[in-house]
C-alpha cells in the first residue's frame, strides 16, 4: 500500500481519504484494494472508476465507502457483489455505461451473506431484468436511504415453460430493490424511481410491447383467449418498485418511508410479518400486492397515488397451500397462506389517473381482496381493513383541455371482495373507512357501509 | 479499470499522513492513541482508521462536539472497562465503528458504550458485537434529546447472579440467569432509537443449557422474604424466571419521557421492549423470538404501541401492568423523590399483529399445550402487583389482530398437523384482583380464540 502511495501524487493525496485509511487510490484498482484488505472497509475517492468484471466483496466485515462513482462497461456482469457476512456499502455511486444496459445482471447483490449494509449508496441506470439492489438468501440484511434511478429495460418475458401461460412477450422489465430468500431486512428511506421507460403508447409503439413472441400450441390454464387470438398481451409493464419473495420461506421484513415512483407495481410481497408503513408510491399500475401467501402483511400509514389497476391487493396466489406433505416429498410444508392482515390510515388517491389508463378499463378497485386462482389456493382470512381512505380527484375537478373539469370515478369499487369464485376470502372486516364511490359504487358488497 | 486519478504524479508524499490531515481530516492514525487523538483535538470528529484498534481502558469523551468515525473496530480487552464513555458533555457523534470484546473477554458487568448526563448525543450505524451482559451494549443515563439510530448489535446477554435481596427489592432471593441487555436508558427525555438491529445469536433459551449453566437455581435466600417472593419457587431451590434482561429497555421510574422506539428489528430477547416510562412511542418495530414481545409497568403513562409485529413470543405478545414500582401521587413533605403521580394508563394499542404465539424458542419453559396458565394472553392487562398501585386505566385497543398460527396446520414430528391454539384467550383483562384496570375500550380487532375464548370477559362484538 505505501508503495502505491508513494508513486501517486499530491493532488491524490487529498483524494485518498484521512490518514491511514484504505484507500482504492492506493492500489491497482477497487478490486486489488478489496482483495488486499480482508475485512477492512476501502474507500472509494471522488472519480469515475470504470470495470469490467464485477466487484467482488468476498470477506466478512469488508466493503466500500466514500463518494466515488463505479461504472459498469459489461451488460453481462454485476458491479458489486457481495459474499461476505457484515460486508458494509456506503455513499458510492454505482452505474453503468452505454455499453453495460440490458442485460439481467444485478447492479450490486449481495449472495448468502448475513448483516450486510447497503447504505446511502445510489444505484443509477442500472438498466437490466435483474434487481438494481438486492439480496438474495441473505437475513438480516439493511438496504437504507438510497437511491435508485432508472433500473427499467425492454426485455422478452418468456413464460413458455409456465403450464399456466405458455407464451412470451415483449415488456418492460426491471426491479428497484429485491429481497428474495432473504429474512429480517430492513428497507427503509430508499427512492425508487423510474424516469426513461414510462408505460405511454409511444412507449409501447416503439418497442412493440405487448407482442407475443412465442408460444405453446395451446393456452395455459389462466390465459385470455383474448391473448391468443391477437398475439397480444397488454401486461407488457412488469417488475416492481421492490419485491420482497420467497414464498413462505422469508421473514419479518420492515418497508417503511420508501418512495417509489413511475414502477409497475410499487410493492410486490410474498413474504410473512412484513411491516410496510409510511411509504409513498406514485404512478403505477398498482400500489402494492400482497400474495401467494403473505401472512401477516401490515399495511399502514402510506399513500398510493395516480395507481390504475390496485392500490392495495391482497390475494391467495396461485402459489398458496395449507400445511401438507406432498406424497413425493420427504419432507412436510408448513402452511404458506394469506391473511392475519391489517391494512389500516392508508389514502389512496387520483385512483386511474396514473398515466397508464388509457391501457386499463377504469374496472379497478382502490381496496381489493381476491380468491384463488385454483380452488385448491388456500382463502385470505382475518383481514382488518380500517381507516383507509379511497379518494376520487375526478370530481373535484381536473384540467381537461385548459379548462376545469368535474369527471367520473376512473375505478369501479373503492373496495371490492371477491364473491363468487373459491376460495373466498373469508372474515375481512372492513370498518370506519372513508370510501368514495367509483363508477359502481363504494363496493361490490353490502357489508361495507 | 481506469482509475483517472492515479495520473497524477507527485513529490510530497513522504510526509503522508500529516499532509492527508491537512486535507481536512483529523485521524487517530497520526497519534499515540485513539484517546491521544481525542483529548488532542477537543471538539472535534476524530477519523478511527481501518483494523483493530486494541484498547485496555474505556474511551472517554468529554468535550462538546467531539466525536469518532470510520470504518475502525475497537477491541475492549479489560473486562472491566467500557468500551467508550461520553460524559457531561453534549453533541457528541459517533458514526460508523464496530466496537466489540475479544473472544475469552466478552462477558462483562460494564456498559458496552455509556452515555451518561448529556445531551445531543448521535449514535449512528455503529456496531457493538459481544459486549454480554447485563450493563447494555448501549446504555444511557440522565441524557436529553440522545438518538441511538441504525446501528447494530448482537450478542448482549451472560450468565449472571440475578440479585432481588435488598428488602426493597420485595423479593429476598438471588438465582443464577441469563442477562442482558441491548439498549438500556433510565432516566433521560427524549430519545429517539430507531432503524436498529438487536440479536442474540450466542445464547439460547434451551434445556440444555438450562441444565448446563445452572440456570433458575436459586443461590441465596434472605431470612425475610419480601412481599413479592416466588414462595414455591424457593422452596423448590428453582425458577423458570431465569431468562432475564430486554433487547431494549426505557426506565427510570417516572423520570424517563418522550421516547420514540421506530422500526427496530429484534430477536431473541427475553423481552423484546420492555418499558417503565411515560410518553413513549413504540411503533414499526417486530420483536421475532422471546418470552415477551413488549410490557409497559412500574409507571408506563400514554405508551402508544402501533403497527407492530410480535412473533414467535410464549409469554405475552403486549403486557400492560401496574406494576410495584407504581403510586398515586403524594404529599411532596413525606416523599421527597417520588411525589408525582407514577401510575400506568392512557395508552394505545392499535394495528399491531401477534403471530405464532406459543411457538417462540421458550415454549417448553411457559407452560403446557393449550396455553400454560390464564393470564398467559397475546394481549394481557394486568391488576396491580400490589393492592396499593394504581389501576391501569384509559386504554384503548383497536385493530390489531391475534391470529391462531396453529388453525392454518403446522408441522409436527414431520407430519402437517393442525392445532389448537397455545394461549387460552387472546385478550386478558384482570377481572378480579384489585386494583383491577379500568376504562379499557376494545373495538374493530380480529382476536382469534383462545382455548378457553376469545377474552375472559365478556367482550362486544369486534
Amino acid at each position: 500500500m505505501r508503495r502505491r502511495l508513494l508513486a501517486a501524487g499530491v493532488l491524490s493525496l487529498a483524494l485518498a481519504g484521512p490518514a491511514a485509511a484504505v484507500s482504492a487510490v492506493d492500489h491497482e484498482s477497487i478490486q486489488a484494494a478489496l482483495d488486499a484488505n480482508p475485512g477492512e472497509l476501502v474507500y472509494v475517492p471522488p472519480g469515475r472508476y470504470e470495470i469490467d468484471r464485477t466487484l467482488f466483496v468476498r470477506t466478512a466485515n469488508s466493503g466500500l465507502y466514500g463518494s466515488g462513482t463505479i461504472v459498469q462497461t459489461n451488460r453481462d456482469e454485476s458491479i458489486v457483489r457481495i459474499e461476505g457476512d457484515g460486508a458494509r456499502v456506503s455513499g458510492v455511486t454505482l452505474t453503468r455505461s452505454e455499453s453495460g444496459l440490458g442485460g439481467t445482471q444485478e447492479g450490486i447483490v449481495a449472495v448468502s451473506s448475513r448483516n450486510v449494509v447497503i447504505d446511502g449508496i445510489r444505484v443509477l441506470n442500472n438498466r437490466s431484468k435483474g434487481g438494481a439492489i438486492t439480496l438474495r438468501n441473505s437475513n438480516a440484511g439493511t438496504i437504507r436511504n438510497c437511491v435508485v434511478e432508472n433500473y427499467k429495460c425492454v426485455t422478452i418475458e418468456n413464460r413458455m415453460a409456465d403450464p399456466n401461460s405458455g407464451y412470451s412477450f415483449r415488456c418492460l422489465d426491471g426491479t428497484g430493490i429485491v429481497a428474495a430468500g432473504s429474512s429480517s431486512s430492513m428497507i427503509t428511506g430508499n427512492r425508487v424511481v423510474e424516469h426513461e421507460f414510462l408505460p405511454t403508447r409511444e412507449i409501447r409503439d416503439r418497442y412493440k410491447l405487448g407482442d407475443l413472441t412465442e408460444k405453446q400450441e395451446k393456452p395455459g390454464l389462466l390465459v385470455d383467449q383474448e391473448i391468443w387470438g391477437l398475439n397480444y398481451t397488454r401486461n407488457w409493464h412488469q417488475g416492481s418498485g421492490i419485491i420482497v419473495s420467497a414464498l413462505g420461506r422469508s421473514n419479518c421484513t420492515i418497508l417503511t418511508d420508501n418512495v417509489v415512483e413511475n414502477p409497475a407495481q410499487g410493492f410486490d410481497l410474498h413474504t410473512d410479518n412484513a411491516i410496510v408503513a409510511s411509504n409513498i408510491v406514485h404512478h403505477a399500475l398498482m400500489g402494492i400486492k400482497a400474495i401467494h401467501g403473505s401472512t401477516h402483511t401490515l399495511i399502514e400509514g402510506n399513500q398510493f397515488i395516480a395507481v390504475d389497476i390496485y392500490g392495495v391487493l391482497l390475494g391467495p396466489g396461485n402459489v398458496s397451500y395449507a400445511a401438507r406433505k406432498p406424497a413425493d416429498f420427504p419432507d412436510a410444508y408448513t402452511a404458506n397462506v394469506d391473511g392475519g392482515t391489517v391494512v389500516a390510515n392508508n389514502i389512496v388517491s387520483e385512483f386511474g389517473f396514473g398515466g397508464q389508463e388509457w391501457n386499463w378499463p377504469w374496472d379497478g378497485a382502490a381496496f381489493n381482496v381476491a380468491s384463488g386462482p385454483f380452488p385448491e389456493n388456500s382463502p385470505v382470512r382475518d383481514v382488518l381493513i380500517r381507516q383507509n381512505i379511497a379518494y376520487d380527484a375526478g370530481r373535484d375537478g381536473i384540467i381537461v383541455d385548459v379548462e376545469p373539469k368535474v369527471v367520473e370515478p376512473h375505478f369501479s369499487y373503492a373496495f371490492y371482495q371477491e364473491l363468487e369464485r373459491e376460495p373466498l376470502p373469508t372474515n375481512i372486516q372492513v370498518l370506519d373507512n372513508l370510501f368514495h364511490p367509483g363508477l359502481k359504487g363504494i363496493a361490490n358488497t353490502d357489508s361495507v357501509k | 479499470m481506469r482509475v483517472t486519478k492515479f495520473a497524477v504524479a507527485g513529490f510530497l508524499i513522504a510526509a503522508g499522513t500529516a499532509l492527508a490531515a491537512k486535507a481536512g481530516q483529523i485521524s487517530s492514525a497520526d497519534y499515540a492513541s485513539i484517546q491521544a487523538a481525542i483529548d488532542a483535538n477537543p471538539g472535534e470528529m476524530i477519523f478511527v482508521a481501518n483494523g483493530r484498534h486494541e484498547i485496555d481502558k474505556s474511551l472517554m469523551i468529554t468535550t462538546a462536539n467531539a466525536g469518532l468515525y470510520g470504518p475502525g473496530t475497537i477491541v475492549q480487552k479489560n473486562v472491566n472497562e467500557c468500551l467508550l464513555r461520553i460524559m457531561q458533555t453534549e453533541g457528541v457523534r459517533i458514526e460508523g465503528l464496530t466496537f466489540t470484546r475479544p473472544e475469552g473477554a466478552t462477558d462483562t458487568t460494564q456498559e458496552g458504550v455509556f452515555i451518561r448526563e448529556s445531551s445531543n448525543v448521535t449514535l449512528d450505524g455503529i456496531r457493538i458485537i459481544d459486549n454480554r451482559g447485563p450493563g447494555g451494549s448501549i446504555s444511557a443515563y440522565k441524557c436529553a434529546n440522545l438518538t441511538i439510530r441504525d446501528s447494530f448489535i448482537e450478542n448482549y446477554k451472560s450468565l449472571f447472579i440475578d440479585d432481588r435481596m435488598k428488602p426493597e427489592d420485595l423479593y429476598g432471593y438471588a438465582f443464577q440467569s441469563i442477562d442482558g441487555t441491548g439498549i438500556k436508558a433510565f432516566h433521560n427525555t427524549g430519545i429517539v432509537i430507531r432503524g436498529n438491529r438487536v440479536v442474540e445469536s450466542h445464547f439460547i433459551p434451551s434445556k440444555e443449557n438450562v441444565e448446563k449453566l445452572g440456570l433458575g437455581k436459586i443461590t441465596k435466600v434472605a431470612e425475610k422474604l419480601g412481599r413479592l417472593a416466588p414462595v414455591q419457587d424457593i422452596k423448590a431451590g428453582y425458577t423458570s424466571n431465569w431468562h432475564q434482561g430486554s433487547a431494549i429497555i426505557v426506565g427510570g421510574l417516572g423520570h424517563s419521557n418522550f421516547t420514540i422506539i421506530a422500526e427496530n428489528y429484534i430477536e431473541n430477547a427475553a423481552q423484546g421492549i420492555d418499558i417503565h416510562a411515560d410518553n413513549v412511542t413504540i411503533s414499526n418495530n417486530i420483536v421475532n423470538g422471546g418470552i415477551m414481545g413488549m410490557k409497559a409497568m412500574h409507571g408506563s403513562r400514554n405508551v402508544l404501541i402501533e403497527g407492530n409485529q410480535f412473533l414467535n413470543v410464549d409469554l405475552w405478545g403486549i403486557m400492560l401492568m401496574p406494576g410495584a414500582g407504581s403510586h398515586p401521587a403524594r404529599s411532596q413533605k413525606e416523599n421527597p423523590e417520588k411525589f408525582e403521580a407514577n401510575n400506568d394508563g392512557g395508552t394505545i394499542i392499535a394495528n399491531n399483529i401477534i403471530s405464532n404465539f406459543g411457538y417462540g424458542p421458550q415454549r417448553w419453559n411457559w407452560g403446557g399445550k393449550d396455553g400454560g396458565t390464564t393470564t398467559q394472553s397475546p394481549i394481557a392487562l394486568m391488576g396491580g402487583q400490589l393492592a396499593e398501585n394504581p389501576p391501569l386505566k384509559d386504554v384503548l385497543i383497536m385493530g390489531n389482530i391475534v391470529y391462531d398460527t396453529g388453525r392454518d396446520g403446522v408441522i409436527e414430528n414431520g407430519e402437517p398437523t393442525v392445532e389448537g391454539p397455545r394461549y387460552q384467550y387472546a385478550l386478558y383483562v384482570e377481572q378480579t384482583k384489585e386494583p383491577k384496570p379500568q376504562n379499557v375500550i376494545v373495538r374493530g380487532n380480529i382476536f382469534n380464540a383462545g382455548s378457553k375464548g376469545v377474552a375472559n370477559f365478556e367482550l362486544p362484538a369486534q
